[in-house]
């Protein structure tokens, strides 16, 4: 491996935290330097793509410390993958952030807030590239209290009180999965991922290495919003800026999953009774929150807050197919969870663009969207098609891959695939029928030439979408490589 | 002893957390929470019979060394509680602002 491949490892982290810490002292072109700087990271990420097709895996390891002492970043297949979502994903907002931001935060704040969201996207890409746990905590915690300061930034009443909400939930989250991993560093005397796994193959399964597993993994789903703990997450989607939802929905709840599956892989899966037990609680939790969020989602009349709902629904939908651990079912939930991100960040965007004529969006209220705007409109149109897995979109296809893999597994899997499609194609028509076929299209997503730029973010997730849909074998090509890499250890 | 004493610690912040209905209070509650993972923490470390992790230059092959890691780590614990704490009470002095109040159920009344 050589020298360049090495140092880029961490660069993308490095870069956003040292812009992030500048941008503060550059009023104006901080729309430019952001831009610039998450168009690099995508640039890199795509780049590490083929260095880990290549490699295998490529690992950093900081101060030149040999691997257990010392702090390891990594990509392989896994963290690839997550990180080239997070920054590709981060593109179109970015781009819509532009006019986003200067209708939604006052002109003095705009260049903190560029900052904060730097800072969101770094610490996201940190919990995916580092390869210690501690180091995790870390970094999860650098995501969080960013996130925090971005849903303040909203401009409604609600928002500082969901974000204090937001803050409470999230930080006993990352106290649980702190707790989690001390015990676990008490039984094993190491943080680094790799190494605790190797460590644990060794050790009896006891009580107390149960509790610590519990423990993380409570901590984790806790920051999803896992049923009963969801209170959170409609409020403070619904109210945050929509430049931020349309982050979130692409960067933190993903990248917790990315976390779910990591450790559920590659570091608890060392005997076969705890791996089951683990196996059986995430399904357990995944199935109750599909169905919550599937039947919140229908009876929530805001546009947003169902937008969460479904969000939750999709998520979990993710974690049944991964606790299932067969090759069919984690290639449909990567598929899922991909053209989840995308599509979802689409239609935040195209929240905010509508919540400009009215803040608050009831769906029977919502204005009708092919009046000015046809590109747009079929963006969004894509979007929530692509959302509600009905055909020809990619999620249709990722749900068809769950459907055929549910078939050849086990009974409980049929009907979490075949409710959540349901939910799914339920309130997505109630989104079409409401909005694209009111009788008079009056106002709408209108077109101002100041809007270009905004409609912009959401045509490029619309063809995203499509590319994604066209270059389905790709796509898929990819998914089994990361169910491959991921399958590898598993105990038989 | 010591885990016992965490033991106690993490209930009481969680106890309080779900009870009050005060937003200042519910963060001293998180506090208390935090600092009794600090403490599970700096526990860990402590070897019994062990000396500061300290190489002198009569160095002994057989001496016990306590653990210096978990103490490091909790630097970084303490830095990251502090921050949340500093936010936490940012966002109350503004909820403060927006609301006047901060007692939780006003603010649902509020917010109906």
């Amino acid at each position: 491996m050589n020298l360049l491949v090495e140092n880029i490892i961490p660069s993308q982290v490095i870069l956003l935290l040292f812009v992030a810490a500048l941008l503060p002292l550059f009023s104006k072109r901080g729309w430019l330097i952001s831009f610039i700087t998450v168009y690099l990271c995508a640039f890199v990420s795509c780049l590490m793509i083929f260095v880990v097709k290549k490699y295998g895996y490529v690992n950093y390891v900081f101060g030149k410390f040999s691997v257990p002492y010392g702090i390891e970043f990594r990509f392989d297949p896994l963290s690839s993958a997550f990180v080239a979502l997070v920054t590709i994903g981060a593109l179109p907002i970015m781009i819509y952030s532009l006019l986003g931001t200067k209708l939604e935060i006052e002109k003095k704040k705009r260049p903190l807030f560029y900052s904060l969201l730097l800072m969101h996207i770094a610490g996201n890409l940190g919990v995916i590239i580092a390869h210690d746990l501690f180091t995790i905590y870390v970094f999860i915690e650098i995501a969080s209290i960013t996130a925090y300061g971005l849903v303040a930034a909203g401009k409604s009443k609600q928002a500082t009180f969901n974000a204090y909400n937001y803050l409470i939930v999230g930080t006993i989250g990352a106290s649980f999965y702190l707790l989690g991993i001390g015990i676990i560093y008490a039984l094993t005397g190491t943080l680094n991922m790799a190494d605790v796994a190797k460590v644990l193959t060794t050790l009896p399964p006891t009580n107390l290495l149960g509790i610590s597993y519990i423990c993380v993994l409570l901590g984790i789903l806790l920051k999803i919003g896992i049923f009963p703990f969801h209170g959170w997450v409609p409020g403070v989607l619904y109210s945050a800026p929509s430049t931020v939802s349309a982050l979130f929905s692409v960067a933190s709840s993903n990248v917790m999953i990315y976390l779910v599956i990591r450790l559920f892989f590659d570091v608890f899966n060392t005997d076969i009774t705890s791996f089951a037990t683990i196996q059986k609680l995430l399904m357990i939790m995944a199935f109750i929150t599909v169905m919550a969020g599937g039947i919140l989602a229908l009876i929530e009349r805001e546009f947003r807050k169902m937008l969460g709902y479904s969000s939750l629904m999709n998520y979990s939908l993710v974690i049944f197919a991964i606790a299932v651990a067969s090759k069919a079912a984690i290639i449909a939930a990567f598929v899922m969870l991909f053209a989840h991100a995308i599509a979802k960040s689409g239609l935040f965007m195209s929240a905010g663009l509508m919540s400009l004529r009215r803040p608050s969006l009831i769906i029977e209220e919502m204005p009708g969207t092919f009046a000015k705007a046809p590109w747009t409109t079929t963006a969004f149109v894509i979007n929530i098609i692509a959302l509600s897995g009905i055909p020809p979109f990619i999620n249709f296809l990722g749900k068809w891959q769950l459907l055929v893999a549910s078939i050849k597994q086990d009974k409980a899997l049929i009907i979490v695939a075949i409710t959540s499609t349901l939910f799914g194609l339920l309130y997505g028509l109630k989104i079409i029928d409401k909005v694209l076929f009111k009788p008079e299209p009056a106002s709408g997503l209108v077109a101002n030439s100041s809007q270009a730029l905004m409609e912009l973010g959401i045509i490029i997730t619309g063809l995203m979408i499509l590319a994604m849909t066209i270059f389905g074998g790709f796509f898929f090509a990819q998914a089994e490589m990361i169910a491959n890499f991921l399958l590898r250890t598993l105990p038989r | 002893m010591n885990y016992v004493i965490v033991a106690i610690l993490l209930v009481l912040g969680l106890l309080i957390l779900l009870t009050t209905k005060n937003l200042i209070k519910k963060i001293v509650g998180l506090g208390i929470f935090q600092t009794a993972i600090l403490l599970f923490y700096i526990s860990l470390g402590r070897v019994h019979g062990g000396v500061p992790p300290i190489v002198e230059a009569k160095h002994l092959e057989d001496q016990l060394y306590s653990s210096p890691l978990p103490q490091v780590l909790m630097l970084t614990a303490i830095v990251v509680g502090i921050a949340t704490f500093a936010v936490a009470m940012s966002l109350v002095s503004k909820i403060n602002q927006e609301f006047g109040t901060i007692n939780e159920d006003e603010i649902h009344e509020q917010l109906k």
